[in-house]
């Protein structure tokens, strides 16, 4: 039995095989008590690796863990980028775009065919906006609202570097700023903010 | 003889209409803006996994804190060093002097959004613009020596 067959093997016990692969592996077991061995070892082992690995509780929250993953791997692609003399542009071309999307749509709506139109529909919208201001005053912006959690953060020191990110489950809006000279890495053990928040 | 009622009436209209078109929008636009004064608590909170603070005068914070710094930290336990409670005014800045060290700037903006700085040792370190909803918090956080960390805390009272 070659190295090739006992991963084949192994492959069968996961259900990984093609239909025509797993029917030739079966019908080879059954000839050949030494795969059935092999196959009656594989499956205990992974018997017991399911129903006995420890479960691995991190100290913090979820949004925390993993956002030290992203940065990793962020700061992995743009080395890798940096290497291949190709680097990434920091600032991508979506603000600009979006911009230009605005501009264009505002454009249209501000066009004299489009006026009749505006008068009602902005009359409807006051009046909404109206009544959610009468019933209640004041009120900042509720957490559902989207616009809420448009950020902007910036660093303003050279000595430092700032991650930000937020626990959605704890209410929490998270800027950890780090000393760059600091012996603890802020890749190491710090959160970051790739995926909502970016400066 | 009566004039033809339909003459004059859809230049009125139109103006009417091209004036609501520009009126509406702007006292919408100027609704939200509605200022108002915001009163925050900042807190000066140093996160540790020794039991007890080496200054006495640090006192645990509230369970309920611990237990929500606790979820999204691994730290264990954190003390209380300073805490300040102070109204921002409409528009205008409010300073909150949390240590000789440490100092944060909220500012009221419109939106409602606040404009957060931070200062550490009397330089800017940090800024940040965003909406502050009640029940949020607003951290800034870093490490400090032998694997404990300093949070500032921000959140809104009224």
């Amino acid at each position: 039995m070659n190295t090739e067959f006992e991963l084949q093997l192994q492959a069968y016990l996961d259900g990984e095989l093609p239909q025509a692969e797993a029917r030739a592996v079966s019908a080879r077991l059954q000839g050949d008590p030494t795969a059935r061995t092999l196959l009656s070892e594989l499956t205990t082992t992974k018997r017991w690796l399911a129903g006995n690995e420890p479960p691995v509780h991190v100290p913090e929250s979820r949004e925390f863990y993993w956002s030290k993953i992203d940065r990793a791997l962020d700061r992995i692609e743009k080395a890798a980028a940096a290497a291949a003399g190709d680097p990434r542009p920091d600032d991508p071309l979506t603000a600009p775009a979006c911009a230009y999307a605005c501009a264009r749509a505002l454009a249209r709506l501000f066009q004299p065919r489009s006026w009749r139109f505006l008068a009602p529909a902005a009359g409807a919208v006051l009046a909404v906006g109206l009544a959610l201001l009468l019933f209640k005053p004041g009120t900042p912006a509720p957490a559902d609202d989207p616009d809420h959690y448009m950020t902007e953060t910036e660093t303003l020191s050279e000595d430092t570097t700032a991650f930000a990110f937020r626990s959605q489950r704890d209410n929490m809006f998270v800027v950890w700023i780090s000393n760059k000279e600091s012996p603890s890495s802020p890749e190491d053990e710090l959160p970051a903010d790739v995926d909502m928040y970016y400066q | 003889m009566i004039a033809p009622s339909s003459a004059p009436l859809p230049v009125a209209g139109s103006r009417l209409l091209r004036a609501a078109a520009w009126i509406v929008p702007m006292l919408l636009l100027a609704l939200p803006a509605a200022a108002h004064d915001i009163k925050l608590e900042a807190k000066l909170i140093w996160g540790t996994n020794e039991p007890k603070s080496p200054n006495p005068a640090h006192k645990p914070v509230e369970k309920e804190v611990a237990d929500k710094l606790r979820k999204v930290f691994k730290w264990k336990n954190y003390f209380v060093v300073n805490r300040i409670e102070k109204t921002v005014p409409s528009r205008k800045t409010g300073r909150f002097v949390l240590s000789n060290k440490c100092t944060v700037e909220v500012t009221e903006l419109e939106g409602p959004k606040v404009g957060v700085k931070l200062f550490g040792e009397g330089k800017e370190l940090h800024k940040a613009t965003k909406g502050l909803a009640q029940g949020e918090w607003f951290t800034y956080a870093g490490d400090d020596k032998n694997d404990t960390a300093w949070f500032v805390i921000i959140r809104q009272l009224n």
